[in-house]
């Protein structure tokens, strides 16, 4: 086991990207490292470069609370909502959502309905 | 219902877990497979009574599940005949911790591969052998290692540098300290090693660790986005 631990010499090397206006709650990277999707308080998400943080896709998930998410590939990504929402994005088709369940748990179960939107 | 987390099987099955706040005296678990996404193909809801608040996959095994509630159970289970919705024959087994769990995070070292980190809102952390079921150690309250300083829990992570699971602690300040987890048990095993300052003007919400590529991202409640590369 090393003596001393890398981590104790960090420096910055990109400071803040002025188009991110809210409290990012998490970052999750893709795959293949090229890309990060930060989450924040008003319910987006923002794909950046991992390489110079610069924002790529804005992405209005939902008005409530996004409570989870995950890269599917470098350029789709699934997300949970508080509203119980559970959607695939595709970052390349103008941040159209292409699944979307909409789930409503009654009595123990789960009935869902997929709806297929396009964001302007 | 809300949800309030879910995971993408990361073997390509096509599969989605999700877990939910507690309705009707139960707390389901309930898998979704993408390719027939209008009703769940499973839904469990015996295995926690309070809001589940985190549901993971196995990041190495296929047919594995791990899930986190604010009823202090850990459980772990299994998928393999997901069709035939027997929750009693999935559940393989269950760690009480005896507090609420806020997450959980996989830190495998080369001793333990099975390692998992767990905490709580009250910023109590312990470590558990997914292999065993065992409870490995119990670090208490962790805000004691900064100083009484009023200290958050960010994340958990594993250090393959250092064979050591590792931890991330947000200040009100900004600053991130990086704690060093030597041992589970006894005073001494956990070190401060760094202390990320400069960067952030508030709390830290988020940590991506990168070791292997000598970088570290943070995010921020300053709306702040950070890269920091790791000097080795």
């Amino acid at each position: 086991m090393p003596s001393t631990f890398a981590l104790a010499q960090l420096s910055s090397y990109s400071k803040q990207n002025p188009s991110l206006n809210d409290i990012i709650f998490s970052l999750k990277l893709s795959k293949d490292q090229s890309k990060l999707l930060a989450s924040t308080s008003s319910g987006e998400l923002r794909l950046l470069s991992a390489h110079t943080l610069q924002a790529t896709a804005r992405v209005p998930v939902t008005k409530a609370r996004l409570v989870d998410f995950h890269f599917t590939s470098p350029s789709t990504a699934c997300t949970v909502s508080s509203d119980g929402r559970l959607a695939w994005w595709d970052f390349r088709a103008r941040n159209r959502a292409i699944v979307n369940i909409q789930s409503k748990p009654k009595l123990g179960y789960t009935n869902s309905q997929i709806t297929f939107f396009s964001l302007s | 219902m809300p949800l309030t987390t879910g995971d993408v099987e990361p073997f390509g099955s096509g599969l989605v877990v999700t877990g939910a706040e507690k309705h009707n005296h139960s707390s389901p678990i309930c898998f979704w497979d993408v390719r027939q996404p209008s009703a769940p193909v499973v839904s469990w809801g015996d295995q926690h009574y309070e809001e589940i608040t985190q549901v993971r996959f196995h990041p190495r095994e296929s047919g594995r599940l791990i899930s986190a509630s604010v009823d202090g159970l850990l459980c772990q289970s299994q998928f393999n005949a997901i069709l035939t919705p027997v929750e009693e024959d999935s559940l393989q087994s269950v760690i009480q911790t005896a507090c609420p769990i806020d997450a959980f995070a996989f830190t495998p070292t080369a001793r333990n591969p099975e390692l998992l980190a767990i905490w709580s809102p009250m910023q109590t952390a312990l470590f558990a052998d997914l292999q065993s079921g065992d409870l490995l150690g119990n670090l208490g309250d962790v805000r004691r290692f900064s100083g009484g300083e009023a200290s958050q829990i960010i994340a958990f992570d594993a250090s393959p540098e250092t064979d050591c699971p590792i931890y991330f602690s947000a200040l009100p300040d900004g600053r991130v300290q990086v704690f060093l987890i030597r041992s589970m048990v006894g005073e001494g095993g956990v070190e401060l090693v760094s202390e990320l300052a400069g960067g952030h003007c508030e709390a830290v919400r988020s940590v991506l660790y990168l070791p292997g590529h000598g970088v570290l991202f943070t995010g921020g409640e300053d709306a702040k986005v950070i890269g920091w590369s790791i000097n080795q």
